[in-house]
């Protein structure tokens, strides 16, 4: 009785492993890892454009406004 | 949004998917009562599990204090922290934040969330009788499984629900793409049920014996963290990351590779919690392997998160949301090094034992994951209940309180604890043992001071999601933190 729950353990560890190599190869087939660089820009949209800052201090907008600027400007530099 | 699916149509998977793709500002409306029921109880949850945390850490100094009744004996206490913070805090917090990523990513509503609710709070009644029992001494001898073997069942019924129903909604995701926090928050929500009910079965129900049931624990304990907490704090550094400065992450074809050597690599790494063990060289030998072969997904992900961010700490410091979470990325770089390192067997034979071990799992869990939960509530909150943070300055009490509490706590611990491993080690002029335990205390001292000033954070913390929640919204709140005003804001404020 023993040994059979642990078989069936055993069984359902390795249709867990299974289903991660299945899902790298559904990933490969359906496209996922083709054209990454498109893809890491699909968090943003129109209402959240690319280019954005979307977060701040409460209160500091018009202090943190002038800021990004002049940290992009430091980045181009760099 | 009309033509959604019903609960049968929705497990259904026969059924089409919805066409439309779903605006931020209503995704964000679907999940908002789920994402409070969780974060809500999570604070809650924080500071139980910080006072748990203070009266163990007190005791370990002064070991007199509390110790008349029985409940609060260190055992218990100590215990019930564990359990609260992991199972009450950081598991509702992760819930929460993964709910909300998963639909705003699959740029789908968040369907049938009665479910959820119903889940949540069978999940939350578990974890309260589970402490009591943990008080009561009803506690299981298993490390990070202690709840009471009459609550366990609940908690996995109820886990198993929800994290299929995160899949759910992947499934009716409405993106070209499927982002790589997306795979994370997918791996994370089908990896715990496995791991819990495995280990329930292995270690409490059908127990094994010997050497296994060590073994099944510390695959359990490690994974807990490294499958379940790991991939839910990535998956939100590394939306937040880029979203909140608006530029894509550094390297994405990196970070796909860092998804999947976490995958294939981190099942292996809990053996090195026991290392010189009464177990087999080759599992240790294994452990160790895997535990090395853990510097790659994480330089990975370090290549991704520090390079997104040079050039842009000006915009870090001015977002609450990424002081949090690069604190925490930054965190997760050194925490999983260090780990790495310490299953090497020459450093583990000093650190085993000691309290280094100690601070390392809270470098883990609270430097990375907590922080990273921090910087995602202060994303969300505002969003969810469309008002901003009332205040800057309780934010940086919370920060700065935190961020200085647990660097105190994992110095002290890691420098205390190399000493008490070096000298046990040090077989030709051992001294008492006493004399190594006593000059621990300092060190145990300075974490009972880290641990206050972590609880200040807390404190301030609590204070700002509870005056967010009752205070009132005002029409002309100008929005920083709050960049995206959906157009029916004007209608609904009253």
């Amino acid at each position: 009785m023993e040994w059979f729950a642990y078989g069936l353990l055993a069984l359902i560890g390795l249709l867990m492993s299974a289903s991660a190599v299945y899902a790298f190869f559904w990933a490969q087939k359906t496209g996922e890892f083709r054209d990454l660089d498109q893809q890491a820009r699909s968090i943003f949209d129109e209402t959240e454009p690319e280019g954005v800052v979307t977060d701040r201090f409460p209160g500091r907008a018009t202090r943190a406004s002038a800021r990004p600027q002049h940290a992009a400007a430091a980045s181009k530099h760099s | 949004m009309s033509s959604a699916p019903s609960l049968a149509a929705a497990i259904d998977p026969r059924t089409k998917m919805p066409q439309e793709r779903a605006e931020l500002h209503q995704i964000d409306e679907s999940t908002r009562v789920l994402a409070l029921i969780f974060l809500g109880t999570s604070a809650v949850w924080l500071l139980v599990g910080t006072i748990f945390a203070l009266i163990a850490s007190w005791k370990l100094h002064n070991p007199e204090f509390l110790s008349t009744q029985e409940w609060l004996t260190f055992g218990r206490v100590r215990t019930a922290h564990l359990n609260t913070v992991i199972y009450g805090w950081a598991t509702n917090a992760g819930i929460g934040v993964s709910f909300w990523l998963m639909a705003r990513l699959s740029r789908t509503l968040l369907r049938h969330a009665g479910i959820l609710y119903v889940s949540g709070a069978a999940w939350n009644l578990a974890v309260i009788v589970g402490t009591f029992g943990i008080l009561r001494g009803d506690g299981q001898p298993v490390e990070w499984l202690e709840f009471p073997r009459y609550v366990t069942p609940l908690l996995f019924v109820s886990y198993a629900l929800i994290g299929v129903w995160g899949i759910i909604t992947f499934r009716f995701r409405r993106g070209e793409h499927t982002y790589v926090s997306q795979w994370y928050l997918l791996a994370a929500l089908f990896w715990f049920p496995w791991l819990y009910s495995i280990a329930q079965i292995m270690l409490v129900f059908a127990p094994t014996v010997g050497v296994i049931q060590a073994l099944t624990n510390w695959w359990f304990a490690h994974n807990v963290l490294g499958l379940w907490f790991t991939p839910i704090g990535i998956a939100a550094s590394y939306y937040f990351i880029p979203k909140v400065l608006g530029k894509p992450i550094h390297s994405y074809h990196l970070s796909v590779v860092g998804f999947w050597a976490l995958a294939f690599f981190y099942n292996w790494a809990g053996v090195h919690h026991l290392i010189g063990g009464p177990i087999p060289v080759w599992v240790q030998s294994a452990g160790i392997v895997a535990s090395l072969m853990m510097v790659i997904p994480v330089i990975v992900t370090a290549i991704n998160h520090h390079l997104t961010v040079i050039g842009s700490f000006q915009q870090v410091w001015n977002s609450p949301t990424l002081r949090f979470i690069v604190f925490g990325a930054m965190n997760y770089t050194l925490a999983s090094l260090l780990g790495s390192a310490m299953a090497l067997r020459s450093v583990n034979s000093v650190t085993h034992f000691t309290h280094f071990t100690v601070g390392h799992a809270h470098h883990g869990m609270y430097s990375f994951f907590t922080m990273v939960m921090f910087g995602s509530i202060y994303y969300m909150l505002p969003r969810l209940l469309r008002k901003e943070w009332p205040s800057a300055f309780l934010i940086n009490v919370h920060f700065w309180g935190t961020a200085a509490g647990i660097t105190l706590y994992v110095v002290a611990l890691s420098i205390g604890g190399w000493i008490q491993g070096m000298q046990m080690n040090d077989v030709k002029n051992y001294p008492d043992f006493l004399q190594i335990m006593v000059a621990t205390k300092p060190w145990l001292f300075a974490r009972t001071i880290a641990g206050l000033m972590i609880a200040v954070g807390h404190i301030a913390f609590v204070v700002s999601f509870v005056w967010i929640l009752i205070k009132k919204r005002t029409v002309e709140e100008t929005s920083p933190t709050l960049f995206n005003t959906p157009p029916t804001l004007s209608l609904k404020t009253s």
